[in-house]
């Protein structure tokens, strides 16, 4: 051998590969960069039409948005956020199985789950901060344009504003998880998205006596507990809710380690 | 050094890998031959721990590959053709697993400049051609300076420049006492780079031997003879050594007996001849002569 090169792998250095994978990757930044405009710029719509009953003037808009409540019309644009953040997690994984680099990938770290968890790590970290920066923007924007937004230290406040932080870091893992189980960036966000739109429209077509008892069960449903003021009967307290959403992450994650370990890369 | 044990991988029904047992030595390079879906990139693959064998093992530098602390010091592998995310550029595919294995920046520079892509270094890899993806492929396995470079299909896209730089890279690699072990299905650029062949055909190992030996074992050179009367020349040829077979009417393929040796004894008894040329035994040929049963073997096995 011509030259000795001295190296091992650490964890530094894992998470620091698995850094330079996500921000080197255009579509990253596309997607934090629309979430969060996203965020603020459907704040902003929500709130400055809160007089006439939102956007449509009927109090119609998405789903579960309470026109009557500033902070949730605030941070409404979270609903479209979760569905980008979501893929970003899905295509941060899928795209190593895609364009093959999860070859290079496992051959630089022959153990399964350190990857798993250094992607989740880093993936989680750069959405917390953005998440949080937008939900925090969107509740500024909100309170500068309407009357009545309730102030951040106010009982459950802070809570909402970046528990909805909280809450998109969570679906983006969740899509990570999604990503490692299928491999296919369409099969994992069409998981993804059933699980996250489609079950509770789904679960609303139950009969009332058992269904609101499934429904709150659901992953964007539990999660959801910790973006509101006050939780009636039929949803989890907030923290109870969103340890639920939490819980499927881990048991996702986990899932996707021993998948990984029992399955050919 | 790259030891293999009764290696085995079973697809369901399918024996993709049957017990395969080789050692491919460093300071040599080896070419790794076999037709398509005859188990070569299944066999790379588990070396790289990347597919779990269903029996045996696979030893790199005398330990399974996931228990090396340092896997990209000890294997360098170019899997398959563009493993590479199109919408990241060359430095960014290289700088990413260079800090997932800690090896120092400048090792990015080098395999850059060893690949002759530091010019567009910072382009997307989705604009590059197929030679260039090939390049930074070759960079990729060589970023962590290992002691054994695997390489599938290297020269798959090349344009001459890019065979004759791989060619003269892989003797460099073993010249430096590395293991080189490289496959490929174009037969003429393994029997001028491998110093060493392995074999498979239908999943099972065929040959372990060097280049040369393989070529003479294919029954070596000949001489093509053209008469018409050639069996009766046929006759006068026979001897211990010799080997003379008819493919059609009139042609001989005279194997043991040197050209001259063949005109002298056609003259002596008045038989013309028109066409006597010599004959070296092709890879090619070597090769469907090894895999002959193997070949038969999967026409018996899958009746109409």
């Amino acid at each position: 051998m011509t030259t000795t090169l001295e190296h091992t792998a650490t964890t530094t250095g894992l998470l620091r590969g698995e850094w330079v994978k996500a921000r080197s990757l255009r579509s990253t930044w596309y997607v934090l960069g629309g979430s969060l405009a996203g965020m603020v710029l459907l704040g902003l719509l929500f709130t400055s039409t809160a007089d006439t009953g939102g956007p449509s003037g009927t109090g119609g808009g998405p789903p579960g948005v309470d026109f009557a409540q500033p902070l949730t019309l605030a941070l409404a644009g979270y609903n479209l956020a979760q569905l980008a953040m979501g893929v970003l997690g899905v295509l941060l994984v899928t795209g190593e199985y895609t364009s093959g680099t999860i070859r290079s990938t496992f051959a630089a770290t022959p153990r399964r789950w350190p990857v798993v968890a250094a992607k989740a790590a880093v993936l989680g970290a750069l959405v917390l901060v953005v998440a949080a920066v937008g939900s925090l923007a969107a509740y500024a924007v909100g309170s500068a344009v309407v009357d009545g937004m309730p102030g951040l230290g106010e009982d459950g406040v802070l809570r909402v504003v970046l528990g909805t932080a909280l809450y998109l870091t969570a679906i983006t893992l969740l899509g990570s998880a999604l990503g490692w189980l299928l491999r296919s960036t369409a099969g994992a966000v069409a998981t993804l998205f059933g699980l996250v739109f489609l079950l509770p429209v789904l679960g609303g077509l139950l009969p009332g006596d058992w269904g609101p008892d499934v429904v709150r069960w659901l992953p964007s449903s539990a999660g959801g507990s910790l973006l509101r003021l006050t939780t009636t009967a039929d949803q989890f307290a907030p923290w109870t809710g969103f340890a639920v959403l939490l819980a499927y992450v881990a048991v996702g994650l986990a899932a996707a380690v021993w998948r990984l370990r029992t399955r050919d890369a | 050094m790259i030891e293999l044990h009764g290696l085995t991988k079973r697809y369901g029904e399918r024996l993709a890998v049957d017990d395969v047992t080789v050692t491919v030595r460093p300071g040599i390079v080896t070419g790794f031959l076999g037709p398509n879906g005859a188990g070569k990139s299944t066999t790379m693959r588990m070396v790289l721990g990347l597919d779990r064998p269903t029996a045996g093992t696979a030893l790199v530098n005398g330990k399974p590959y996931a228990e090396h602390r340092d896997p990209l010091r000890q294997v360098g592998a170019l899997l398959e053709a563009r493993a590479l995310h199109p919408g990241r550029t060359a430095r960014a595919h290289l700088q990413a697993l260079a800090a997932t294995a800690g090896l120092p920046r400048r090792r990015v520079d080098t395999v850059l400049e060893l690949a002759g892509l530091t010019a567009v270094a910072g382009k997307r890899v989705g604009g590059f051609s197929l030679g260039m993806g090939q390049r930074l492929g070759v960079a990729t396995a060589l970023l962590g300076d290992p002691a054994t470079v695997v390489l599938d299909e290297p020269v798959n896209g090349l344009d001459p420049d890019g065979v004759l730089w791989i060619r003269t890279l892989a003797r460099r690699l073993a010249a430096e006492g590395r293991t080189v072990f490289f496959s490929s299905h174009l037969m003429a650029e393994m029997a001028v780079t491998a110093d060493h062949l392995v074999v498979m055909g239908r999943g099972r190992l065929v040959a372990d031997v060097p280049t040369a030996e393989f070529l003479h074992r294919a029954g070596g050179d000949g001489v093509r003879v053209r008469s018409p009367r050639a069996t009766e020349l046929a006759g006068l040829l026979a001897g211990p050594d010799v080997v003379v077979e008819s493919a059609e009417r009139g042609v001989l393929l005279v194997r043991g007996v040197p050209p001259e040796v063949v005109g002298d004894r056609a003259a002596e008894a008045g038989i013309a001849l028109h066409e006597l040329t010599p004959v070296q035994a092709s890879l090619e040929e070597a090769f469907m002569a090894l895999t002959a049963d193997e070949r038969e073997y999967r026409t018996e096995e899958q009746p109409a």
